[in-house]
């Protein structure tokens, strides 16, 4: 009587049919695969249905689940509950990973980084300052040299914004000697504080008359060969910078090789924002495919003149109102003298990719290539100098 | 992994024997034509290799248990007299109970019966009923908590409408079946407490 109750329970769980169930037990095949769980949805159906009836059968599956081996510890980021983290590690870098491209990518020129920012914010101060002298010597003298009148918007927005990438690369260079980082970053901020930073320097090759160039400023990779470009030209222009140590010729050339993979969309974009202006009211900039756009009136209205070749020009330079200076890939040269009226394509010693150029007037210019070389002119073009 | 499989099923090591039977099966017996013929020959490839040993060397376990079974005397019964008095309403307790719990079980469903028997009477971990019925162990313990008190709520209807015991002789009835569980506890099935300190073996 003292077992009765487990005698009971264990009639009562294996029920009234227990040792005899109406279907034949499973053989070692049927019950491996369900111990698996590799049977048929059906199969497995009619197994438990044959288990729920037959002690026997239950037994024997429960033997067979007390002989199971331990599971293989997994590692931490395959258990329970931590399964989640990898979608969604997978999915935070990957919006890095874009966020990081894509900026680098197709940096607006409005937006500029924190490392250009920081590099231009001192060259700001003396910028506004040099403003605010520029306009005070216009108003005392009509022939002042630098146009104090203001930029349209856009083109403002662009001679304003010291450029991204290239400050990218200059600012991987610590130990430059800090007036040729300057001279390098210049030509970025503004075409005006160039001309302005050459006529103070006093020592420019070509000082007899105001001198305009137009660095190129936005995207990623030509931005930064032609400020190198520039920054080359701005350290033969003025005396009081040092000359370029064969470290920095070295960095020179591997960024122009950098820029050399650049993409020829963004190339276009970068010339796109370019404007050269010689005085206060006339003033130069690229269009697309070749055509140069011109402004008398401040920039308030543009006309659009086709220079004869269709290639998207990278650089420009406006030395006076009537001289305008274009150069591209392939070695490109375009001058004008009479205002635009009539486009001369000049011959290049070498088809490289030229990107920066600073001129004096219609005979003498300089012009850098992708590859840090500058060439020189002193007879429009006919016969160029190393 | 035949004698891991083995000392899991007896720790003391008497299945081994029964291992070392399958793995002479295994390796082949000579037949009456003197070919030896390997127990591998039936192996159809449905489950890995290592389960269908498995699956083998506990069939052999269990049919050998129950044959044991059957062959072992039945416990002789106490002498009346030997025994402590017993409480006159026990008898009567017990067998309302014996027969609330019959139609409680026989009207559970199928599945959860067999939770209930790999839980109580073939002593299994929530974690292996969960693999044996494919579901996780989380759901065994909710199932089987369910299950249970499906049960106890049917003794109980059982033993109010069909025997008209009220509430406190339900109450009186329980803890007196449940006052001795044995090797198998019936406090966490019928969800009472016990007479007695002892604390039940298995919990939900």
């Amino acid at each position: 009587m003292t077992n009765s109750i487990d005698r009971l329970l264990r009639d009562a769980l294996g029920g009234p049919a227990a040792g005899h169930p109406p279907t034949p037990c499973p053989d070692a095949d049927i019950v491996a695969a369900l111990a698996d769980d590799t049977l048929a949805r059906d199969e497995r159906s009619r197994v438990e249905a044959h288990v729920i009836q037959c002690v026997r059968c239950q037994a024997w599956l429960s033997a067979l689940e007390k002989t199971r081996p331990p599971a293989p510890a997994h590692p931490w980021w395959r258990r329970r509950g931590v399964g989640w983290l990898v979608p969604v590690a997978a999915a935070a870098a990957a919006v890095a990973i874009w966020t990081n491209v894509a900026r680098h990518s197709l940096a607006p020129s409005a937006v500029p980084s924190q490392a250009a920012h920081n590099d231009a914010r001192p060259l700001d101060t003396a910028q506004r300052r040099e403003q605010q002298q520029a306009a005070s010597d216009q108003q005392r003298s009509p022939s002042a040299t630098v146009a104090p009148a203001p930029m349209p918007p856009r083109s403002a927005a662009a001679t304003r914004t010291p450029e991204l990438p290239g400050s990218k690369s200059q600012s991987d260079q610590p130990a430059q000697p800090r007036a040729l980082a300057d001279s390098a970053t210049a030509p970025a901020l503004s075409p005006r504080s160039v001309a302005t930073a050459a006529q103070n320097s006093g020592a420019a090759t070509l000082p007899s008359r105001p001198v305009a160039m137009a660095a190129p400023q936005p995207a990623a990779g030509p931005t930064s060969a032609q400020r190198v470009g520039a920054a080359a030209l701005e350290g033969r222009s003025q005396n009081a910078a040092p000359a370029p140590t064969p470290s920095l010729a070295e960095s020179l050339t591997s960024k122009a090789g950098s820029a050399e993979r650049v993409l020829p969309r963004q190339r276009a974009l970068a010339a796109d924002s370019l404007i050269a202006a010689a005085d206060a009211s006339r003033r130069w900039r690229i269009g697309t495919s070749g055509v140069a756009q011109h402004s008398s009136d401040g920039g308030v209205t543009w006309q659009s003149m086709s220079t004869g070749v269709s290639v998207s020009m990278t650089a420009i330079a406006s030395p006076s109102s009537e001289v305008c200076w274009l150069i591209g890939p392939g070695g490109t040269v375009v001058l004008s003298t009479d205002e635009g009226r009539t486009w001369q394509r000049l011959a290049f010693p070498e088809p490289v990719d030229l990107v920066a150029v600073r001129a004096g007037d219609g005979e003498h210019a300089d012009i850098v290539t992708v590859d840090g070389r500058t060439f020189r002119t002193s007879d429009r073009g006919r016969t160029w100098s190393r | 992994m035949l004698y891991r499989a083995a000392d899991a099923l007896e720790p003391n090591g008497g299945a081994r024997d029964l291992a070392d039977s399958l793995y002479a099966e295994l390796y082949g017996i000579k037949g009456k034509d003197g070919a030896r013929a390997s127990l591998l020959r039936s192996f159809q490839g449905r489950s890995s290799l290592a389960t269908w040993l498995r699956a083998v060397l506990t069939q052999r376990y269990v049919d050998r248990l129950r044959v044991q079974r059957r062959l072992e005397p039945l416990p002789v019964e106490e002498r009346a007299d030997a025994r402590e008095p017993a409480d006159p309403e026990r008898e009567r307790y017990l067998s309302l109970v014996q027969d609330a719990l019959r139609c409680a079980l026989a009207a559970l469903d199928g599945t959860d019966r067999l939770r209930l028997a790999y839980y109580y009477l073939h002593q299994l971990t929530l974690a292996q009923i969960g693999r044996l019925l494919n579901e996780h162990e989380g759901t065994a313990s909710r199932q089987l908590t369910r299950a249970r008190q499906t049960v106890r709520g049917a003794v109980e209807r059982e033993l109010r409408e069909r025997h008209g015991l009220t509430h406190a002789q339900i109450a009186e009835c329980l803890a007196s079946v449940t006052a001795d569980p044995g090797p198998l506890d019936l406090t966490p099935m019928l969800g009472v407490s016990p007479g007695n300190p002892a604390s039940p073996e298995r919990s939900v």
